[in-house]
Order: structure tokens, then C-alpha cells, then sequence
């Protein structure tokens, strides 16, 4: 197989980590985005050739990426993995604006302004976008709305960007995965230990992408729930009332 | 006398609902960027106008204290929204940003801080005002459709969230209304006459919150659409795609 050059948002955690693993094995050309400096990331997976520092809850964090493409002669992707992400988890009155804000901004407005800047990259390749969403898009989610509003945002982007059809477009939603995440936003982290690995979640995400579908849900489970979330709308919501 | 808060008030539909809702005997606060807009309004219905550009977060933080200080609200209507369209490559990544700032972020930043601050009166309605697209698709405005959909579903979160605290929310999907807004946005005008009068959706949206329920979608043709969007979702794209982006 050709190697391919990949890029990865959020690939210093959970799911955009072992993303990143799996392609690295496979011997393609990597670039990683993340907000950690490089000497605290101890995996030979992170070099000043692969790793551009970027917080992508800034404004300028998509020149960042481009000046890192342009530093190492990067002018052609094959595929853009958007995958980094937060949430907040908590009473809606209780969650700070900083909190709102940088969910919006990680979560849709840096996807929004990376598509925007990467567009030309991926035409020279005729590359794929890849847009890491979350079944909780299709679910009223009381504990965290601006996480799933977020993420059926960009779902709705998705969507239409396929329409217009400028480039290859595909939004892959995984359900709950065992990742720091949880953590990193108060979950409580009981339940959490019983969700699959991020490395199995990854595994079947690169097998989605490289399949065709639009829209890519991870796992059968989660593919149901999903459905009903949307199309039955109703009954689902009656049952999150109750609990 | 009861309380509304209107967001987008001085034009178009928010200025249709401020009339609505006033002669329902609400009293009116709009919020809004267009000074003479406002002053309008204010002088044809004795409503109060607090004068903000919602793309501006420092805007948002000056007049949050002004509606804090205010009555309690027993209305609140998220209505205020813009629009760019064109392929997602040739709009600038500014506008694109305004349209996330206005449509979605501006609401759920208000919604926040005045739920916090204890505003929204017990038996209260929240409204948003989202799009038929969120049904159809709406390639041409991509950006505008991320912002309807999220929009949508943050009302679908928050009704449950709030169900305990008496809270109401309702979540409105127009289709094409006869304003400015769509006026600028469409790739003609030449059917101007079939789209829905403000006043027409005002009224459809007094009566959604009267009977306290949870979507509308306005008008029979509308409601088709959303039918076929939501069940057959490549014809309602197709469709799109023929009547929009490519008369674009
Ligand atoms: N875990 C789940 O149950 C689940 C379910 C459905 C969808 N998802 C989605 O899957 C994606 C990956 O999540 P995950 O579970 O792997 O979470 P994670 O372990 O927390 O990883 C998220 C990654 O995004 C990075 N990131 C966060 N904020 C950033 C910022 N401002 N600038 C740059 N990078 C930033 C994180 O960096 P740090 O390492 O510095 O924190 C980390 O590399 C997210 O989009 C998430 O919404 C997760
Ligand atoms: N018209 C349609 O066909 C249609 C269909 C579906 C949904 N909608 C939605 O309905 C809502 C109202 O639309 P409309 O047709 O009545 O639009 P409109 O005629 O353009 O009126 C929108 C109002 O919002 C105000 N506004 C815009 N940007 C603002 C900002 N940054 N800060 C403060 N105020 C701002 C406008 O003020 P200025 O005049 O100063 O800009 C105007 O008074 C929007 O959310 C729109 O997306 C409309």
C-alpha cells in the first residue's frame, strides 16, 4: 500500500491516540495535533516532524496547523481526522461561560475553521475529511447539552459539505469509549470502566473510513440507538425523562 | 403583566412576535443591533430595547446585567439569526464564525447565565427559533444548518433539563418567511409571495407556547417537507441541491 499522509486532531488521548498508533504502524506520514508541549509526550510517535502544538480552542489555531504543513513542505492530505474534543458534564445553570466557549470552539469551531484551511490540501490529494462526532448528537442530553448540540452541529456540517460535494466528507459517530475523557469532565468514572477500549473503538473506526458511508456509526449497539434517537424522537425522550 | 425578551426584535419575525406578544398584553424587551430598528419598534408598541450585536461576546456580557436587572421573564424567544451563503470554500472563515457566534452560541450563553442568575420566571417558555432545514439539509449554507441543527438539539437537552423546574421549551422550525433575511439569502425572489408572512408565524409561535408544545414546524407545505427530509433524505437533498446550491 501507498503511504499516505495523515493528519490528526487530538491525537495525545484516547481515541486520536490509538488512531494514530494504527496508522503509524502502517507506516504513513503523520502530522499530530494536540495542546501538550512535546517533552511531555514520551511515545516515539511525537517528533518535531509529526507533532504541531496547537490549542485548538484559539482563534488562530488553524494558521498554526497550516504554518506546521508549510514548515515541513506538506501540500497534499489524504485524510484529515477532526477528533479532538470536550465536554462539560453538570446542571446547565451551573456550567461557566469558559466552559461553553471552549466546548464550542474545540468541538465545532476549530473542525469549521481546520475544513475551511485544509480544503486546498485535501483537493491536491483528492483526500477524505473525516468528521469524529458522538451518538449523543441523536440523544436530548440534560447533563450535556452544548456537548451534543456541538456535536450534532457538526453533524449537520457534514452533511451539507457532502452535499456540495467540493470534498470527500464522512462523519463517523462512536458511542461511550474508555478514554480520559470522562475524567477530564467530571464524569464519574464507575461506569465508564465497563465502555470498550480506545483501541478497539480506533480499530473499527479506520475500517469505516476505509469504507464509503456517509454516515458510520461504531458498533450495532450503538447504530440502534442512534436510529432511535432520531427517528423516534418522542418515545426517546419520554424515556430520559424518567430516568 | 407578563414578560417577553426577544431577541432579533427590531425586523422581520422577532418584530412580528414583539407585536404578537404586545397585544397579548406582554411587556416587550428586544434585544438587537439596529439602533433605528429598535427605536421603531419601541415607538410603535412601547417596547424597551437593550442594544447589543449578539456576535460580540463583550456585547452579550454589557447587556446580561440590563436583562438580569429587568422583570423576571416568563417569554424568552431566541430568534435573532443570520445567514451565509455560498459554497462552504468561498465564504470567509469570518462569516462563518459570525454565523456560529449569532445562531448558536449567543443563545446558549444567555439561556445559561440567566437560568444562573435566576431570571427565567417558574411556568416560563424558552423558544428557539431553528430552520426547516434542519429537516431538508441546506447545501449553500452549510454553516447556517450546523447552527439550526445544534440549535435544536440544545432545546431538545434543555426541555428535559428543565421539565423539573416547570420550565417549557419549544423549538420552531420555519420554513421560507417573507423578510429581509430571506430575501437576502435566497438565490431569487421571484416567488416572494410563498413564503409564509411574519405575522402568520408569529401566531402559529403564540400558539405553540399557549399549548406548551415542544416543535412546530408552521404551515402545512412545511410540515410535507419535513416529513420527506426526515424520512427520505436523499430526495429532500436532491431537491436542495437543485432549487439552492445550484442556482447559486
Ligand atoms: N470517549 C467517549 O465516550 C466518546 C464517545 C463518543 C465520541 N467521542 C469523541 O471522540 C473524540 C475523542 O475523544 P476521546 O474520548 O478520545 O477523548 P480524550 O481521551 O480526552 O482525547 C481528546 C483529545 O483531544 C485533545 N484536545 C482537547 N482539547 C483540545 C484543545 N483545546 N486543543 C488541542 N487538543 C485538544 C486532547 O488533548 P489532551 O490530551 O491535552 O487532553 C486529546 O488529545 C472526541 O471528539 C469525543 O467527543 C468520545
Ligand atoms: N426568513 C426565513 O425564511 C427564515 C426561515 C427559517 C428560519 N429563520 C430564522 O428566523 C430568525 C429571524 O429571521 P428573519 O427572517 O426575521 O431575519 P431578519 O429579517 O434579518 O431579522 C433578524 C433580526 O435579528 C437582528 N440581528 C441580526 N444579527 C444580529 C446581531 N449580531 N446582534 C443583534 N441582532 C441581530 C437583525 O438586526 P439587523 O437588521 O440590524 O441586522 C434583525 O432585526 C433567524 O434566526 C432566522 O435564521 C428565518
Amino acid at each position: 500500500m501507498q503511504k499516505k499522509t495523515i493528519l490528526i486532531t487530538g491525537a495525545t488521548d484516547g481515541i486520536g491516540r490509538a488512531l494514530a498508533k494504527i496508522y503509524w504502524t502502517r507506516g504513513d506520514r503523520l502530522i499530530l495535533v494536540g495542546r501538550r508541549t512535546l517533552d511531555t509526550l514520551n511515545n516515539p510517535l511525537y517528533t518535531k516532524n509529526t507533532y504541531c502544538r496547537a490549542d485548538l480552542s484559539q482563534d488562530k489555531c488553524a494558521d498554526r496547523v497550516c504554518a506546521f504543513l508549510n514548515a515541513q513542505k506538506i501540500d497534499a492530505i489524504d485524510l484529515a481526522i477532526q477528533n479532538a474534543g470536550t465536554g462539560y458534564f453538570g446542571p446547565i445553570a451551573e456550567q461557566s461561560v469558559e466552559s461553553i466557549r471552549e466546548i464550542t470552539a474545540v468541538n465545532l469551531m476549530a473542525p469549521l475553521r481546520l475544513t475551511h484551511a485544509l480544503i486546498p490540501y485535501l483537493k491536491k490529494a483528492n483526500g477524505k475529511l473525516v468528521l469524529i462526532g458522538s451518538i449523543t448528537h441523536a440523544f436530548p442530553c440534560p447533563d450535556y447539552a452544548v456537548y451534543a448540540a456541538s456535536k450534532e452541529a457538526l453533524n449537520t456540517l457534514g452533511r451539507n459539505l457532502k452535499i456540495e460535494n467540493d470534498i470527500n466528507v464522512q462523519i463517523i459517530h462512536p458511542g461511550a469509549t474508555r478514554t480520559g475523557l470522562h475524567r477530564k469532565i467530571g464524569m464519574d468514572n464507575e461506569k465508564t470502566k465497563k465502555f470498550p477500549s480506545a483501541e478497539k473503538v480506533a480499530q473499527k473506526i479506520t475500517q469505516a473510513i476505509d469504507g464509503r458511508r456517509l454516515v458510520a456509526t461504531i458498533g450495532w449497539g450503538n447504530t440502534w440507538a442512534r436510529f432511535l434517537g432520531r427517528y423516534c424522537e418522542g418515545i426517546v425522550n419520554a424515556m430520559v425523562r424518567t430516568t | 403583566m407578563k414578560h417577553a425578551v426577544i431577541t432579533g426584535a427590531a425586523h422581520g419575525i422577532g418584530k412580528a412576535l414583539a407585536h404578537r406578544f404586545a397585544q397579548a398584553g406582554y411587556a416587550i424587551t428586544g434585544v438587537d443591533m439596529d439602533t433605528a430598528g429598535a427605536a421603531r419598534v419601541e415607538r410603535e408598541l412601547d417596547a424597551r430595547f437593550v442594544i447589543a450585536d449578539l456576535r460580540s461576546e463583550a456585547d452579550i456580557a454589557r447587556v446580561l446585567p440590563k436583562l438580569i436587572q429587568g422583570k423576571p421573564i416568563d417569554i424568552l424567544i431566541h430568534n435573532a439569526g443570520i445567514n451565509a451563503v455560498g459554497r462552504f470554500p468561498d465564504i470567509s472563515i469570518e462569516n462563518h464564525e459570525h454565523v456560529i457566534a449569532v445562531n448558536f452560541y449567543a443563545p446558549m450563553l444567555l439561556t445559561a447565565a440567566l437560568l444562573k442568575a435566576d431570571r427565567i420566571a417558574k411556568g416560563a417558555s424558552i423558544v428557539f427559533i431553528s430552520s426547516l432545514s434542519h429537516y431538508t439539509s441546506y447545501p449553500g449554507a452549510a454553516t447556517y444548518a450546523a447552527t439550526k441543527s445544534g440549535l435544536a438539539s440544545y432545546a431538545r437537552s434543555l426541555s428535559i433539563a428543565l421539565a423539573p423546574q416547570n420550565i417549557h421549551v419549544m423549538t420552531v422550525f420555519p420554513g421560507p418567511t417573507r423578510t429581509a433575511h430571506a430575501r437576502r439569502h435566497s438565490p431569487q425572489n421571484t416567488r416572494e409571495e410563498k413564503r409564509m408572512p411574519p405575522e402568520k408565524l408569529a401566531h402559529h409561535i403564540f400558539r405553540g407556547v399557549q399549548k406548551k408544545k415542544h416543535l412546530i414546524v408552521p404551515g402545512a407545505t412545511n410540515r410535507m417537507f419535513a416529513l420527506l427530509g426526515k424520512w427520505c433524505p436523499p430526495l429532500m437533498e436532491y431537491a436542495m441541491r437543485k432549487v439552492i446550491l445550484e442556482k447559486l
